[in-house]
């Protein structure tokens, strides 16, 4: 963003390169994190299920019957409230890192592997945080 | 219209402090086209970036139409800025956007206007840089000089005043640097205009100055029409029109003797 | 600045005179007096410009939608008594042969 002179031209335009820049994928991120976590979700139990049902010998029926019984609504909300935390996380740290940055294409690398890092971090500390919280205060 | 005057600016702290401006003035009158020139690391960009307001003077004063600009922030700065237009160096078009939206952004943010009055505007802004039809394109299927004339379409959107080039011919090809340079000059001829170009391309500032000023390490070392420009008998003058590598503006870098350097290097 | 709008029907044909500068923070009000013109049975909308000192591109486009909507209602639309600097500021953007310009309003109207 600031490597191509973009939230420069934003500020000369006299606009606030905030709201064009990373509003938009907050909110992108803030919608789409909690979809893939569902979808996430689904597939691991279309996967426990094809594993248990063909080399296990776990019969079928019993299989679903005991992963909702197992599952409780809990799960799936807190679930979904720590992807929503997740993804602002993601972009605080990704947007942060893309407006800090000075230098060239070199840089852009560098800013990258630093956002993955970082926020990967605090996605493991928000976890544990988040998790230890729905466990023993909920 | 504008008019800078004593300005100082150094960036660094302690002995790494490096003045890239000392006591530059300047006047560039209304309607009319100027050139600021040097090579790189002359302070030239530094001006620019003054101008728009991204940099702040150490010292010195910056008129803009009738305001002492250089200490404003937060809103005033920004009714500054819809008085002027930038073609960056780049284009800094936003590559998410078709070119309409690219040239309409300005507009549909500044201004009341209904969408059917902003897309004839849109289509005026475009015919005016001979770009009518582009408006669905996105910028990464346009060409380097196509996409500059987009950005000087974005650049005139809200019908500025002032327009600021940020080397408008850098890394394009001949035929190119003529449209551009045709474009710079209908705009501030026809339309009254203040055009200010930082460039290092020459023959591009002597076509379309009405004043060039030269900038050397900070310093202006010459000032004055086209004409006056290439008479001139200062020899760093003389070398950077000529584009001689070797002068009183040197070709190495370097501040040590090379021997010495050489000899240093065994010790260590 | 402001704008001072004025409409004088006279039978099938109404001129709007227009007083002040046409500029971006003005045109919606141009575009707002203009737009229900069309929906009437007026065969004759002139656009009196003799007032304007100063028109900036979106004066222009508005006017070019005055145009567009002649087109679909098929009634004519004229502009009358152009300032000098208006004047330029057509010829720029190339859009003077496009409408029907006439020296003063009575020209516009009596045609």
């Amino acid at each position: 963003m600031k490597v191509s002179d973009e939230v420069l031209a934003l500020e000369i335009m006299a606009l606030n390169p905030v709201k064009f820049l990373i509003t938009p994928r907050f909110i992108a991120l803030l919608i789409m994190l909690p979809c893939l976590t569902i979808m996430a979700d689904l597939m691991g139990i279309l996967g426990g299920f094809l594993i248990g049902t063909t080399t296990l010998g776990i019969d079928p029926v019993t299989y679903v019957n005991n992963s909702l019984d197992a599952m409780v609504m809990k799960d799936v909300v807190t679930g979904l409230i720590k992807s929503a935390v997740f993804a602002v996380i993601i972009v605080m740290v990704g947007s942060y890192m893309a407006f800090v940055i000075e230098g060239g294409a070199e840089m852009v690398g560098q800013n990258t592997r630093t956002a993955v890092v970082v926020s990967m971090i605090l996605v493991i500390i928000a976890d544990l945080i988040f998790t230890s919280l729905f466990f023993f205060v909920l | 219209m504008i008019q800078i005057k004593n300005l100082k600016k150094s960036f660094g702290e302690g002995d790494q402090r490096i003045t890239v401006l000392e006591d530059f003035n300047a006047h560039m009158e209304k309607g009319q086209i100027t050139s600021i020139i040097g090579g790189s690391g002359s302070g030239k960009s530094t001006v620019l970036k003054h101008l728009i307001g991204a940099y702040r003077p150490d010292s010195g004063e910056i008129w803009i139409d009738g305001e002492e600009v250089s200490q404003f922030k937060g809103e005033e700065i920004n009714r500054i800025r819809k008085k002027f237009g930038i073609m960056f160096q780049s284009g800094a078009l936003f590559n998410s956007l078709t070119v309409e939206d690219n040239v309409a952004l300005p507009m549909r943010e500044h201004t009341d206007l209904n969408e059917g009055t902003i897309l004839i505007m849109v289509k005026m802004k475009l015919e005016m840089v001979g770009l009518r039809g582009a408006e669905h394109l996105k910028p990464a299927q346009l060409s380097g000089g196509m996409i500059k004339r987009i950005a000087l379409a974005r650049a005139i959107a809200l019908d500025p005043k002032i327009v600021f080039y940020d080397e408008p011919s850098a890394g394009l090809d001949p035929i190119s640097i003529g449209v551009i340079d045709k474009l710079i000059m209908d705009l501030s001829k026809k339309m009254g205009i203040t055009s200010v170009v930082v460039t290092h391309e020459i023959p591009s500032a002597m076509r379309i100055s009405d004043k060039i000023i030269m900038l050397f390490k900070g310093k202006i070392i010459a000032e004055g029409t086209p004409e006056e420009i290439r008479n001139s008998n200062d020899p760093k003058v003389i070398q950077f029109i000529e584009g001689s590598p070797d002068g009183p503006i040197p070709f190495s870098k370097s501040q040590t003797d090379y021997g010495e350097e050489l000899k240093e290097m065994s010790r260590a | 600045m402001s704008i001072d709008l004025k409409l004088d029907k006279a039978g099938d044909t109404v001129t709007l005179e227009v007083t002040g500068n046409i500029d971006m923070s003005s045109s919606t009000k141009v575009r707002d007096a203009l737009a229900p013109l069309f929906q009437n049975n007026n065969k004759v909308i002139v656009v009196d410009l003799s007032g304007v000192s100063y028109i900036d591109s979106s004066g222009i486009a508005t006017l070019v939608e005055g145009l567009q909507w002649s087109h679909n209602s098929k009634n004519k639309f004229r502009l009358a008594a152009l300032t000098p600097g208006v004047k330029d500021v057509f010829e720029i953007a190339r859009l003077l042969s496009v409408f029907e310009v006439f020296d003063t309003k009575e020209q516009a109207l009596a045609e």
